[in-house]
């Protein structure tokens, strides 16, 4: 496998390596410019952002979920094929084999260890995003982070807001059509070329609703994302400007949040991609974005970075 | 154009093509699998499954991480689809779907 220059994840590790850095210098930092009104606002900002990343997130865990499930008959018809496989070829390798034939039963069920894979993948990556939110929980209280070093948070929120605008871009160049789609198509072809129209139908219209429902809930992945970056965009420009921000700047994040659900409901998913891409084309153009893609993690770990 | 630099945009369509080309070796199973008789089916289900597993697994991966793949990993999974296309006897397809998991697989 080659080596890749940049990971576009952020690690749970990473994050936790690169808060608990800015944690301490924090501490012995000073708090100027750093109000307990302000420092709710913006953990009440932070929760928003990590709330709406862990409700997209969870979309696209359900696209992943679906794109596996692959319906192989009941009971009855896997007996019919374990029998007919012995009366056809006897007793070999293949059709009296017993893993083979656990797996053929286990497939009935939604479980499979790629769903497990799935699984863990999108907890870890969920976990990157409460992470930060923990981070900044203990602001209001003791101003941990000291104002000065809130730009570290900035960082992350940058990363991660970016992590998200990649899991929508990965899922539009290549919808994640659940595999069983082409499951029904491949038995339409067969049967239409048999001349058996009735139960071609049958096939194709378990084809049509599959693309049509997958369709739909990419389109609400899309949505939940344009949310979350919004949020995220917000938010990062507004830790770069800590000490001179206000409250209703701060709390402007999770309104937007709000504002954003409204307006896109019912946006289709093409105007869904449109919102995207334009979000990333203002994140390229901007040199600080661009600065902040070009980071290895690694080095962001080693906070304060000049940004501007 | 992603948190993926340019200089990885490269590999980057070229793990699109991979999995478009597994995606459709799938296709190709899935129709041998509508024109076969129970027996076979009942053989062919354990076995697509396993790919399909494989499959799910690298493109969460490719979710998660970007570029996965080199050219002559390409080229085996395109030489895989010809040999499915062809396959004459049921033995050459289930070797062939095998073969597809352990290609998929091989990115664990």
């Amino acid at each position: 496998m080659p080596a890749r220059p940049y990971e576009a994840t952020i690690s749970g590790l990473d994050l936790k390596r690169l808060i608990k850095y800015a944690l301490a210098i924090g501490m012995t930092a000073t708090l100027a410019g750093c109000t307990s009104e302000k420092a709710e606002a913006l953990l009440t900002s932070v929760k928003a952002f990590a709330a709406s990343s862990s409700a997209a997130i969870d979309s696209y865990e359900s696209l992943f979920q679906d794109y596996r499930n692959i319906g192989f008959g009941s009971p009855d018809q896997k007996f019919n094929g374990a029998y007919a496989a012995i009366a056809k070829y006897g007793v070999t390798d293949l059709t009296s084999d017993y893993n083979n034939a656990v797996r053929s039963i286990s497939a009935l069920k939604s479980f499979e260890s790629g769903n497990a894979e799935a699984r863990s993948s999108f907890d870890e990556i969920r976990a990157s995003y409460s992470l930060l939110a923990d981070s900044y929980a203990s602001l209001p209280q003791g101003s941990l982070l000291g104002a000065k070093y809130v730009p570290c948070g900035q960082l992350a929120v940058s990363k991660l807001t970016q992590q998200l605008v990649n899991f929508a871009n990965d899922i539009d160049k290549k919808p994640l059509y659940p595999v069983e789609a082409r499951k029904s198509y491949e038995a339409f072809v067969a049967l239409a070329s048999q001349g058996k129209k009735e139960l071609a139908k049958q096939k194709f219209d378990d084809f049509y609703s599959k693309i049509h429902d997958y369709e739909i809930k990419h389109t609400e992945a899309k949505r939940k994302t344009i949310i979350a970056v919004e949020q995220g965009r917000r938010l990062y420009t507004l830790l770069g400007s800590y000490n001179s921000v206000t409250l209703s700047n701060l709390l402007g994040v999770v309104d937007s949040g709000f504002m954003l659900a409204n307006s896109l409901r019912g946006v289709n998913l093409l105007a869904a991609s449109n919102q995207l891409a334009s979000v990333q084309r203002e994140m390229d153009g901007s040199d600080a974005w661009k600065r902040i893609k070009e980071l290895p993690l690694g080095s962001i770990s080693s906070c304060p970075i000049n940004l501007k | 154009v992603t948190l993926i630099m340019t200089q990885s945009s490269d590999n980057e369509s070229q793990d699109l093509l991979y999995v478009e080309e597994a995606e459709s070796i799938l296709g190709l199973l899935f129709r041998r699998y509508a024109n076969s008789d129970e027996a076979d089916q009942f053989l062919l289900e354990p076995i697509i499954s396993k790919a399909a597993d494989e499959l799910l697994a690298a493109r969460l991966r490719l979710f998660r991480r970007g570029a996965l793949t080199t050219p002559d990993e390409l080229a085996k999974l395109k030489s895989l689809k010809g040999s499915i296309d062809n396959a004459a006897d049921f033995q050459s397809i289930v070797i062939a779907a095998l073969k597809l998991a352990a290609y998929l697989g091989a990115f664990a």
